[in-house]
């Protein structure tokens, strides 16, 4: 965001208790880049360790064992379940169709609660608030016996991405946080313009208010994504013995499970290697936190 | 949307624990040994070859012509010409597939893994979803912790006689093992291809310096009983200035009690029995704990590796399937991948140890849905039944085989050096400690009543509980909160 | 402000936009979701264990038991059959207690230092570079599974021998106790560890969010505001914080909700302190652990009725609670708007009978 006021009364003083500020902070988050990267550099060391020195603990120097260990987890017969290309191409595809569903449904689902006005819109906004307060711990009951013999189909909808994909559209949180951030920072008046001006309501969301909403989206588009991406749970509650589903935190999980003779540098590696993906994802998406996209085009 | 559900997301990913421990819980599978069974004359080579299957063998050898007269009928069709074998991990299928294939007709593309659930904990509750899906399933995998959960249920398991056996078929393997296999009507549903009896390994440099004992018998003669053992505790803190402690954990010296408990954790009326093994149990923890026999590091913790490199400990309680190539102990030795060069490579033995006793363990059941009679049957009967295939699987995977007749002739041929033993046998150690289990009192609620009583007795030694007595009456409480079945006086 | 046309426009004619935009939410939601729901719910009044023996005293999870598990939970006076559930009472309670303490312990200092953050981040007068790579870092602990993060400070502050604490304070060598911050029974250095992480893991999170809100703040009111002088405390307190009233309460809902349904931390941060490498420390012990613990046990112990009962319990509180915050800015918010709306139709009515139009 670049807000550059330029003051023709920057006094001296003034200057440098700005200066001041600034350093402080800066030195603030300097400390907490430390501590908020020391554990992702940690997993990136033990990666590059062998075995039986990742077993002896923590340091800080890398290894020299990266590429071996990678050998290790493709070509160990003991690791034939890991499959990171498959895993790769599973979990972007339930993470990205998931992200895509959740912020363009829960940003509809919002628009229709800020934007227009019906009988139902108080008992809908207070049911989807009621059920994001439900705990999640004991519904994973139902919602297996669900899916082996699904209502109305009567088909089981084990190791289909179907129950992985889907209700991502139903995303109460989301909902929620959209809704919010609409009535903070959405002008009402710019869809009546619209209306005005003809435009159809699916065209004013699309065409007008999912830009105005970048923010939001990406913000919500990265955590979705990286919460599906690490969500191994439901994964593992719809994907069962079909190895070419699987998706990578089950992998990683499998390679986890070698009792026999495990080679902890390649399990090491398998967990660094599953958070790649998600810190490229993420790096990508937050230009659209960090640039100045931010509520983009509504000057008064 | 993230701080909610993903508490969901991360219930079970557990194991992707990074980092450097990995934690297996008490739950066990055989280990595969390439190097340490090394064999009869004649088989070595063609242990080298499992690896690449160039060299399969042709010919059928020793048992195919065992099998064509089944004592009972096989009452499941050859619909599937391939058998699916249910299972967490193929630890053990990968070999015991490679072997099956090698030494009968069937080709190894004819028995199939199928991969359910990330772990035991996992495929326990997982098996019943599956069973619901469309996909096939012959055999399945049942942990010893868990093997009443499906077993006691005729929906998920069928008798071993639906496969042709008839009980007597399993009499030649050990007794606690077919007692485990066996549900509370008498019916065996489930046959293991192992046993698991453990000891106690130590480090022979140390015995020698502080307990003078110089070859095992003379340090079985050190710890041939609890009290004995104490005893060399004792001897063992004193001349190593407190450095070095006897027991590995307190989760090894567990291990070796709660399988010699004499009574049931639960009588047949219901009520749960508290007698003085666990005061004793209890109290012998509390002592070690605090007197430094025991170290204070967790099973299957980092630690665990390290106390046996730095002279933490004169030994620990280890099993069957701990001594493979790269496995339990020779991680806990420190050494890399296929060498010997860890900081106490080989300077263990084993010994029998106070009392014989056993980790764990697997065994087959057969689904209902099971449409592979044939194979089935000679899948079991190869792994299970026959003690010439198993001697032939023993040799194969360096496990210990629920044979005893055919452990004995390995242990008689006295070929089988384990590198990570000081070229010791560790299997005529252990075939002495196999004849003395009994898991005859397993109950149904072993495994909720042994993790209670766990909990209660590790906040006992951390001192959060005044006496034994207080520690049993949270016990107590703790089984009450948890159990409706049970009267708990 | 809407003008008349507009406001007839907005409440007659589009009314059934709404439904259409919200209907997939509603169809998959009640596709996939509703049934697990329910079942939840319904488990509440069914018995605990899936062995003979409670279904023959009928306690067991196909016994219909009505509100015995509410009444065990709550308030310990079960009798006969059911009175061994009886002992759950008080572990409840200190999980409640548990969960309150880590959730005000975690949830203060996250929102303080987001907060401060994201103003930082936003102000005006700060010049920093490198402003764009902080802002990404910050997120950073998030992308790491929970378990990896247990594990990881489970290495780094465990109670063995070899974790890093213990091995830079030298305790092996000199003989010494090794720290035991995450022991079964430690208190507060294991409550105020998992508050740690929780504020690690999530701070980076509600900056974000709050930056978006932040950003959805009108530039010229911030420039009005600096070209009148204002302080970086007046902007704050004057423009900022009112502005952000509505993500705030998306905020301070969302963290509540995830506070008092707190799980895996507090689930996974002390695997492998007990004998057995399993064990949650006492004192951290969440209402959201117990849930899951009583859900997940075999046949004897699963305990689906009082995991449930459970379940029905903190989802009645998180609602009161919510209910709560909503009430408190819904307040003036919905107060400010029904009134703009009665006056608008007024007006409209006005107007339409005047038959004025203006845009």
């Amino acid at each position: 965001m670049s807000r550059k006021v330029t003051y023709a009364n920057d006094k001296g003083g003034y200057q440098t208790q700005v200066l001041i500020k600034s350093i402080a902070i800066y030195v603030a988050l300097i400390l907490l880049t430390l501590v908020c990267l020391l554990p992702i550099y940690l997993l990136f060391v033990q990666a590059t360790r062998t075995s039986v020195e990742s077993l002896k603990g923590f340091t800080l120097i890398p290894g020299g064992s990266l590429f071996k260990n990678f050998e290790t987890l493709r070509s160990k017969s003991s690791y034939e379940m890991y499959r990171p290309l498959i895993g790769l191409k599973n979990s972007m595809i339930i993470a990205l169709c998931c992200a895509a569903l959740t912020v363009f449904f829960s940003g509809m689902t919002a628009y229709g609660l800020v934007v227009y006005d019906f009988k139902l819109k108080g008992p809908a906004f207070v049911f989807i608030i009621a059920v994001m307060m439900i705990p999640t711990q004991v519904t994973s009951l139902g919602f297996t016996s669900m899916l082996t013999d699904f209502p109305i189909i009567h088909k089981s909808l084990l190791n289909s991405y179907i129950p992985l994909i889907v209700p991502a559209i139903a995303a109460p949180a989301i909902v929620f946080f959209m809704r919010q951030y609409m009535l903070s920072s959405f002008p009402l008046d710019i869809i009546e313009a619209a209306r005005i001006d003809g435009s159809g309501e699916f065209r004013t969301f699309l065409t007008i208010s999912i830009p105005m909403m970048k923010p939001a989206f990406a913000v919500q588009a990265i955590f979705a994504f990286i919460q599906k991406w690490n969500d191994y749970y439901t994964q593992s509650l719809v994907i069962v013995g079909d190895k070419d589903k699987m998706t990578l935190p089950m992998m990683v999980k499998a390679v986890m499970n070698i009792k026999n003779d495990p080679d902890y540098g390649a399990n090491n590696f398998a967990v660094f290697f599953s958070i790649i993906p998600v810190t490229v994802v993420y790096i990508i998406l937050s230009r659209f936190i960090i640039g100045g996209v931010a509520a983009g085009g509504v000057k008064e | 949307m993230n701080k909610l559900k993903k508490s969901l997301a991360l219930i079970a990913t557990l194991a992707i624990a990074s980092t450097a421990f990995v934690a297996c819980g008490d739950d066990s599978s055989s280990s595969s040994t390439a190097d340490n069974s090394s064999s009869t004359s004649d088989s070595s080579s063609k242990e080298d070859d499992s690896k690449d299957d160039s060299s399969k063998e042709e010919d059928s050898k020793d048992d195919s012509s065992k099998e064509d007269a089944p004592k009972a009928e096989i009452k499941y069709g050859d619909d599937d010409p391939t058998l699916s074998v249910l299972c967490w991990t193929d630890n053990d299928l990968k070999n015991m597939i490679k072997c099956f294939a090698e030494n009968t007709d069937y080709t190894e593309d004819q028995v199939k893994y199928v991969n359910v659930g990330g772990g035991g904990e996992e495929a326990r509750d997982q098996y019943i979803t599956y069973f619901e899906s469309d996909g096939d399933a012959d055999l399945f995998v049942l942990e010893a912790d868990w093997i009443l959960d499906y077993i006691n249920k005729d929906q998920y398991t069928d008798p071993l006689t639906n496969l042709g056996f008839t009980d007597s078929d399993f009499d030649g393997g050990y007794a606690y093992v077919k007692a485990v296999g066996t549900n509370e009507k008498g019916v065996i549903k489930g046959s293991s291809w192992q046993a698991t009896p453990g000891g106690y390994v130590y480090r022979t440099d140390l015995a020698e310096q502080y307990l003078g004992a110089k070859t095992p018998e003379e340090m079985q003669d050190k710890v041939k009983d609890w009290d004995t053992f104490t005893e060399s505790a004792k001897t063992v803190k004193e001349a190593s200035n407190g450095k070095t402690a006897m027991a590995d954990t307190l989760g090894g010296m567990w291990q070796v009690w709660q399988y010699n408990r004499k009574s049931a954790w639960v009588d047949s009326d219901y009520n749960l029995v508290i007698d003085d093994f666990c005061k004793d149990y209890a109290e012998l923890a509390k002592t070690y704990y605090d007197e430094g026999y025991v170290t204070k590091e967790g099973q299957w913790s980092a630690g665990w590796n390290q106390i046996m490199q730095d002279d933490s400990t004169m030994g620990a309680f280890l099993c069957t399937w701990c001594f493979g190539k790269d496995g339990t102990l020779s991680q806990m030795e420190g050494n890399s991948e296929g060498k010997l060069d860890g900081p106490t490579a080989g300077k263990f033995n084993i010994t029998a140890g106070p009392s014989g006793w056993a980790w764990g363990g697997s065994w087959l059941a057969v689904s209902p849905k099971c449409n592979s009679g044939t194979i089935a049957h000679d899948f079991v009967d190869f792994f299970t039944v026959n003690p010439d295939t198993m001697k032939t699987y023993a040799l194969f995977s360096g496990d210990f085989v629920n044979s005893p007749a055919a452990m004995k002739a390995i242990v008689d041929e006295k070929s089988n050096k384990n590198d990570y033993l000081g070229g010791q046998d560790q299997f005529s150690v252990l075939y002495e400690a196999a004849s003395t289990i009994d898991m005859s009192n397993v109950t149904a609620y072993d495994s909720v009543l042994k993790s209670a009583f766990n909990n209660a007795v590790t906040k006992y030694v951390n001192g959060d509980y005044k006496d034994v007595d207080a520690m049993i009456a949270g016990f107590k409480d703790d089984v009450k909160a948890n159990v409706g079945d049970l009267t708990v006086e | 402000m809407a003008t008349a046309a507009q406001s007839r426009i907005k409440s007659v004619s589009y009314a059934k936009y709404g439904y259409i935009f919200i209907l997939p939410f509603f169809i998959v939601y009640f596709v996939f979701m509703l049934y697990p729901l329910i079942e939840t719910f319904r488990l509440a009044f069914y018995g605990n264990g899936f062995t003979d023996v409670v279904a023959k005293k009928g306690i067991g999870g196909h016994n219909f038991v009505g509100f015995e598990n509410f009444k065990a939970l709550l308030f310990g006076s079960c009798e006969g059959k059911f009175s061994n559930f009886n002992a759950n009472h008080s572990v409840f309670f200190r999980d409640f207690k548990n969960t309150i303490i880590i959730w005000i312990g975690n949830f203060i200092p996250q929102i303080s230092l987001s907060l401060l953050l994201a103003v930082w981040f936003t102000d005006l007068n700060v010049k920093m570079p490198g402003k764009g790579f902080f802002k990404v870092v910050m997120y950073m602990p998030n992308i790491i599974t929970a378990a990896s993060v247990a594990g990881l400070y489970f290495a780094l502050l465990g109670p063995s021998h070899y974790s890093v604490i213990n091995l830079l304070l030298k305790t092996k060598e000199t003989g010494a106790d090794p720290v035991k911050w995450l022991e079964m029974n430690s208190v507060w250095p294991a409550r105020f560890i998992i508050m740690f992480i929780q504020v690690w893991m999530w701070f980076g999170n509600t900056m974000i969010m709050l930056m978006s809100g932040i950003q959805g703040i009108n530039e010229s009111l911030f420039e009005a505001a600096e070209i009148d002088g204002a302080s970086s405390s007046q902007t704050f307190w004057r423009i900022t914080l009112p502005l952000l009233k509505t993500i705030m309460v998306y905020t301070l809902l969302t963290s509540m909700i995830g506070g008092l349904q707190m799980f895996d931390i507090p689930y996974m941060l002390n695997k492998g302190t007990d004998l057995n490498g399993n064990g949650i420390i006492t004192s951290c012990e969440t209402v959201a652990v117990f849930i899951y613990n009583k859900f997940h046990g075999n046949d004897t112990s699963k305990l689906y009725g009082i995991s449930g009962a459970a379940s029905v319990i903190l989802f009645i509180i998180t609602a009161i609670l919510g209910a709560l915050v909503f009430y408190v800015q819904r307040d003036k918010d919905a107060i400010e708007k029904n009134r703009k709306r009665k006056q608008a139709i007024k007006e409209a009515k006005r107007r339409a009978k005047g038959g004025g139009f203006s845009i």
